[in-house]
């Protein structure tokens, strides 16, 4: 195809060009992104992530503090692997019952 | 080559480059600015490697064009780009001016092929490698794109008088 044939289309083209010529360019920034920027939010949450953890640790131990104080359990070795409590139930007395009461035939 | 080098090479293509990356995203510019900045990230990364076989300004070009089509493709909006090649859709959704409206009802080869030479001077070996098709190709698009054009621009102006 010969070039004068062209011509039409190259005009349109430099037609085009002049409006793109009073587009503007974005600022030119040729730079990886900070990554200070993220770096704050980032510290403030792992701030306040361990402030968090160290809140659950020093109450959790404070429970288990009252807990060893009202439990108390006693054990004694029965041998090298046995253990036996002490604490034994004892018999009520007003569940007491005679072992003859059953001789006395109520007539 | 390094970042000082780097800088100052693309510093001097930006506004071409800039162009450029509009006409790859339908002649929106938001969108050209996220393309651009996407570029130049791939490039300081190093995922995007300049192997200094070729002109720098053919490979930006190239580079930019992946960029936008990656970038069009995940907008949930479009479809991908082959499909945006129909003209009643391209005119719907094109931003541009007459000129850019006038364009966008191309087939998207075409139109990209004609940009390249016309807008952007470059020769049809170069349109080849920023388009990564074969010389051959870019001969029938760029043929069948310029008589495609003078019909419209014919159509235009008889309706418009332009």
């Amino acid at each position: 195809m010969k070039d004068g044939e062209n011509n039409e289309l190259k005009a349109f083209f430099k037609e085009m060009k002049a409006i793109d010529k009073h587009r503007d360019a974005p600022p030119f920034e040729f730079k990886k992104q900070s990554k200070r920027r993220f770096m704050l939010p980032a510290g403030v949450a792992a701030g306040l992530l361990i402030l968090l953890l160290a809140c659950i640790v020093f109450f959790n131990r404070r429970e288990s503090t009252y807990q060893n104080e009202e439990v108390i359990l006693v054990v004694s070795e029965g041998g090298p692997f046995e253990t036996e409590s002490l604490i034994q139930q004892q018999t009520s007395v007003e569940k007491w019952e005679s072992p003859t009461a059953s001789l006395i035939a109520d007539f | 080559m390094n970042n000082n080098r780097l800088e100052k090479i693309h510093r001097g293509l930006h506004r071409e480059a800039y162009l450029w990356a509009r006409q790859c995203c339908s002649y929106d510019d938001d969108k050209a600015k996220d393309v651009l900045q996407m570029v130049y990230l791939k490039i300081l990364e190093g995922r995007a490697k300049y192997n200094e076989k070729g002109k720098v300004r053919t490979w930006l070009f190239s580079v930019i064009r992946y960029t936008a089509i990656d970038l069009i493709r995940k907008d949930k909006r479009h479809a991908t780009l082959e499909e945006v090649s129909e003209p009643a859709l391209q005119e719907e959704k094109s931003n541009g001016n007459d000129y850019e409206k006038l364009l966008n009802k191309l087939p998207y080869r075409q139109h990209q092929v004609l940009l390249l030479v016309f807008y952007h001077n470059l020769t049809l070996e170069q349109v080849a490698d920023v388009l990564d098709i074969g010389l051959g190709t870019v001969r029938t698009h760029y043929d069948r794109g310029k008589n495609t054009l003078r019909k419209i621009i014919k159509n235009t102006s008889d309706y418009e008088g332009w």
